[in-house]
């Protein structure tokens, strides 16, 4: 069953607009990207800083509103909610941010912290705060209720914005870089504990991370974005083993891998150039492409399906 | 083979109003010329402690208690602050984390190389605009971007500049402290080409500081890991990823996701690193070891060799 199904979701934000010029600018962040997933899975959405891919994740949450475009939550179409209806729809989908040390508010103590959100929906309940602190491994609940974010460790903190995003019972979560702050050995800990929840409650997360090795880990599927586009998407190992976009293959032969046995072909590929404000037809990978032809510059590619469940956009294919 | 830096159970503290945090204690190792060395550990652990010590640019509550470090066969720890600025970018040079702000915004970029070299060279500005082009060729930037302010490069270049600021003056030994952390992965992946193919080309002596195992994996031939304050094993790169030994070790390459090889389930090390203001008594580690026994409590390890070339503090391989 799909839960989440994205359609042509667009997001425009203006530049300030000259004295005198007519023309507007804008910045392309999110441009027509279409996705869908299913119930009870992961969809990893990858690429470089700047690429839109936490634009996206706050737009499926609505702290941003999508310029055009369709999101279907659990078939309803959640794009135009707005006052008590989008209040009401909330209490489906939560956020875990990307930094603990700013997300929670430091005169709160963890009770506060975790409570907000059923406060919001004026569903309090002190029993659900005690299951919600324990799911995630903050036992025994008492001696964490009290505290302070400062007397947690960087860990704790990740726990404690789990928490607060579950306690509702969400039946769909965006996950933006929650482990990009943490250190090595305390990120795998965290990484196994938000995989352990999805089995738990069957959860449906997007998991938003720069990082291919963790999207490999965590991800059912992967969508790997470049300037407001998604580029290729597909079954994550097929993505990370058989990548067919020449912007994929690179970014995937740049990452290093941890045995010094492995040697690796490096993709050479330039420095970005263009960005996303107001870009030109073309592939917007178009220059930095090894594999580029003359069609590449006057149309940008389709997302097609190249084999079975991987789509890509590039016109090396179809 | 010489040995360029030899440093004798080092003791580092910083003095906090609440007492001493022992930043960096025991340390002993040696690096010959030509080699690079890789440091690893989690943030707070002292890897930066260590390298600002070697460079003596320490802050102001810091003291370093005890030991020696001997560079070039000089303990440099008695030296005065006029002493050091002699040895500094000459004999040691440093590739600092944040490109961003080791640059001086208001100063054109090649004028801040030029001025490192004249502070410590005694040439005209013509000859040292002359070497900074040339460096700028070495690290694969165009000289005409001498002229530019920081904030016209991009994050790659700026990299490439510090580095190109850290060989100006021909120094002996480099420590580069975590060079691409704050990058993207393809940009990080340049420049990790960069630094090897550099320390091969100029047959650099290179401490290279990281987070991250499988960067460390591809850039150096030794490895040092560290553990709050301590090196708890010192190898070849090759030995420490075919027979790791102490029990942090393990752990840390087992909660390292990978691109390569079959799909792994990751390990986390239980618990959380100790607080340095009162470390645990005996092993620093045996908390959360696996493997602790009585005697970890209470003593602390020897670092010993106890191979050839594998240095290892751990009371149970022993």
């Amino acid at each position: 069953m799909e839960m989440v199904n994205v359609e042509h979701l667009t997001k425009l934000f203006p530049l300030r607009k000259r004295l005198f010029s007519r023309e507007k600018h804008y910045v392309y962040a999110v441009d027509d990207v279409s996705f869908k997933i299913e119930k009870g899975k992961i969809m990893g959405l990858v690429g470089e800083s700047g690429c839109g891919k936490t634009t996206t994740a706050k737009l499926l949450v609505r702290l941003l509103d999508p310029t055009s475009g369709n999101i279907y939550i659990k078939n309803e179409n959640i794009a135009d909610l707005r006052g008590k209806e989008l209040k009401k729809f909330r209490k489906n989908i939560q956020m875990i941010f990307q930094d603990p040390y700013e997300s929670l508010n430091p005169r709160f103590i963890v009770h506060d912290t975790v409570a907000e959100p059923l406060i919001a929906q004026g569903l309090y309940n002190t029993e659900k705060i005690y299951n919600a602190l324990e799911v995630v491994g903050l036992k025994p609940p008492e001696e964490f209720l009290f505290r302070y974010s400062h007397e947690l460790s960087g860990g704790q903190r990740q726990r404690v914005a789990i928490a607060r995003a579950l306690v509702i019972d969400p039946i769909f979560v965006v996950a933006d870089e929650p482990t990009s702050m943490l250190d090595v050995s305390i990120r795998a800990d965290v990484l196994n504990l938000l995989l352990a929840l999805r089995k738990k409650f069957d959860l449906t997360v997007l998991f938003v991370t720069h990082d291919l090795a963790v999207a490999r880990y965590m991800c059912d599927s992967i969508a790997v974005m470049y300037l407001g586009k998604i580029v290729e998407r597909g079954n994550a190992e097929e993505i990370i083993k058989n990548p067919k976009h020449p912007y994929t293959k690179a970014l995937l032969s740049a990452v290093p891998i941890p045995n010094p046995k492995a040697k690796r072909k490096r993709i050479k590929i330039g420095e970005r150039v263009s960005d996303a404000v107001n870009p030109p037809e073309r592939c917007r990978f178009y220059e930095r492409c090894n594999y580029k032809k003359d069609i590449c510059k006057r149309k940008y590619p389709k997302l097609i399906e190249c084999c079975k469940d991987h789509f890509v956009a590039c016109h090396l294919y179809g | 083979m010489d040995t360029i830096l030899e440093i004798e159970e080092l003791e580092m503290s910083y003095q906090t109003i609440k007492g001493f945090v022992s930043a960096v204690d025991n340390v002993s190792f040696k690096i010959m010329k030509g080699e690079s060395m890789g440091l690893v550990g989690e943030s707070g652990c002292g890897k930066t402690s260590l390298g600002m010590c070697i460079m003596k640019l320490l802050p102001e509550n810091a003291r370093i208690m005890n030991g020696k470090i001997l560079f070039d066969g000089e303990d440099i720890v008695p030296k005065t602050e006029e002493e050091m600025r002699k040895i500094r970018w000459k004999g040691v040079s440093m590739i600092f984390q944040a490109a961003m702000n080791a640059l001086n915004p208001v100063y054109r970029v090649g004028d801040q190389i030029i001025e490192a070299i004249q502070t410590h060279d005694n040439i005209s500005k013509e000859e040292a605009r002359e070497k900074v082009e040339k460096l700028y060729e070495l690290v694969g930037l165009s000289p005409e971007r001498m002229k530019n302010y920081p904030h016209e490069y991009s994050g790659g270049m700026r990299q490439r500049a510090i580095i190109a600021m850290a060989l100006a003056c021909d120094p002996k030994f480099i420590i580069a402290d975590e060079p691409t952390t704050a990058l993207d992965v393809i940009v990080q992946d340049q420049i990790i080409d960069e630094i090897v193919n550099l320390q091969k080309k100029l047959n650099m002596t290179m401490m290279y500081i990281s987070h991250d195992i499988s960067v460390i994996a591809e850039t150096c031939n030794k490895i040092g890991v560290m553990y709050a304050g301590n090196i708890v094993e010192y190898t070849y790169t090759s030995t420490l990823f075919d027979n790791p030994l102490h029990p942090y070790t393990k752990a840390l390459m087992s909660s390292f996701p990978s691109i390569e090889g079959p799909k792994k389930e990751l390990k986390p090390v239980p618990g959380e690193p100790p607080n340095l203001l009162n470390p645990p008594e005996g092993c620093r580690f045996y908390p959360r070891c696996s493997y602790a026994e009585e005697i970890c409590k209470k003593e602390n390890p020897e670092f010993v060799e106890i191979e050839k070339d594998h240095f290892l503090a751990c009371h149970k391989v022993i």
